[in-house]
């Protein structure tokens, strides 16, 4: 563990060299490694996959610039350091939202740029198709229910148990399996992928 | 190798927003350098979609791909503030004649004069980053006040301009001509106050660009003019 450790830390602090020397391979290099990574943090803090992507590209324009210009003192924090652009990023987002808020004492309010999207629309017809598909796959309708109350309702583990009479194990067994058949849902279905995440995750 | 339950457990907790933040902090500094924690979280990311888009009605399950719309701006009652409006774009504006030729020196002196007519109202219109889609799709539309007044825009850079000395600024109208051109110094939040006078500016699309040189790229922003009244 201490020599994975040892490996990654010795890789970043030479990718961070080669860009504070300006080197262009790098910074593709470090967009590369660390992309898919900084859209599933986004996507998680903003839950906009077309937010998260606009996030994606600002977190990397900011980062290069900043190592750039050598602001990074210690080359081994590099993952820490992405993060935190990113955080501050998102955070900075957030703020904005707020500032687009109609106030009744006169100031000019903007609808949120970010939600009040109409986007092209994939056909209705495959879409659906595409979906109900993939839900038939991906669980029986009672498990479908565990995974609602686990994923969206935040109900705790336990309330889903005693409220559907399973035991813990099985509870584990439905989420296990859940997991498998979207592991191969994503995988066999590309459309899927995109139709779920917007296109963010696509190479 | 993380542990694939503990991996799967913690992953599942990140998701549901049940980790502190120091815990978060750790997590997404490991998933950072890991590419098995970046599968788990996808796909308990696209578990949690899926189940949310099973609960979407029929009639809204249509899916997006990212684009954005236009809001209008709607203008209600606006304060009077002019007096510091004017102060602060003539601050600007003078500011600025120190970087430019002695025709656009003019042109800047007769903008000045301008803004410091009595005004009758002030909309300020926070302008932030967005993908544009050009001319068909503004990034806001804005319905200009009865009477004369003046249009504060409050320009956010994108990131890349945010740390540029100076930056030049062109306002053009939608057959191209050039309505205003000058240049500004983005404060430490990354913006740009731009002010004018909404009598001087034509209804429809203009187009604001911002660049750091006259040949260099341009970030561009299409702004849709309402007449007043409706």
């Amino acid at each position: 563990m201490l020599k994975v450790r040892e490996r990654i830390d010795a890789q970043s602090a030479e990718l961070v060299e080669r860009i504070e020397r300006g080197d262009r391979d790098a910074e593709a290099e470090l967009v590369a490694r660390y992309a898919r990574s900084v859209r599933l943090i986004l996507l998680k803090r903003t839950g906009d996959p077309a937010v998260a992507s606009d996030l994606c590209q600002d977190t990397f324009m900011v980062l290069i610039r900043k190592l750039r210009a050598g602001e990074l003192r210690d080359a081994n924090k590099l993952a820490s350091f992405i993060n935190q652009v990113a955080v501050n990023l998102s955070i900075m987002h957030f703020r904005k939202e707020r500032r687009f808020v109609h106030s009744p004492d006169g100031i000019i309010g903007l609808n949120t740029p970010h939600t009040d999207r109409t986007g092209k629309q994939v056909d209705y017809v495959t879409a659906c198709s595409q979906l109900n598909s993939a839900l038939r796959e991906l669980a029986i309708p009672r498990d479908r229910e565990i995974l609602r109350r686990f994923y969206l309702s935040d109900d705790d583990k336990d309330v889903i148990c005693l409220d559907l009479g399973l035991t813990a194990a099985h509870f584990d067994r439905v989420l296990y399996r859940a997991k498998q058949r979207m592991r191969v849902l994503i995988e066999r279905h590309e459309e899927l992928k995109a139709l779920l995440f917007g296109g963010l995750l696509d190479d | 190798m993380i542990d694939t339950q503990v991996m799967s457990g913690r992953v599942d907790r990140y998701v549901r927003g049940e980790l502190d933040d120091s815990e978060i902090e750790a997590f997404e500094a490991a998933l950072l350098e890991s590419c098995e924690l970046q599968d788990a979280l996808e796909i308990a990311l696209g578990l949690q979609r899926i189940v949310k888009l099973e609960r979407t009605p029929a009639a809204a399950k249509v899916i997006k791909l990212p684009s954005k719309a236009a809001p209008e701006v709607a203008t209600e009652r606006l304060r009077r503030q002019w007096p510091l409006a004017a102060s602060l774009a003539a601050a600007a504006v003078v500011a600025t004649l120190l970087w430019r030729s002695e025709t656009e020196n003019a042109f800047l002196n007769s903008r000045v004069t301008a803004l410091e007519q009595p005004v009758q109202s002030v909309l300020t219109v926070p302008l932030d980053v967005m993908r544009s889609f050009g001319s068909d799709t503004p990034d806001v539309r804005i319905r200009k006040p009865a009477g004369p007044a003046l249009l504060i825009l409050d320009i956010e850079v994108s990131a890349p301009m945010a740390g540029a000395p100076a930056l030049g600024l062109e306002l053009h109208k939608e057959q191209g001509d050039q309505i205003l051109q000058l240049s500004s110094v983005p404060d430490a939040d990354g913006r740009i106050q731009l002010a004018l006078r909404t009598d001087q500016l034509p209804d429809g699309i203009v187009t604001l660009r911002i660049s750091e040189s006259a040949s260099g790229p341009a970030d561009t922003r299409f702004i849709e003019l309402l007449p007043a009244g409706r």
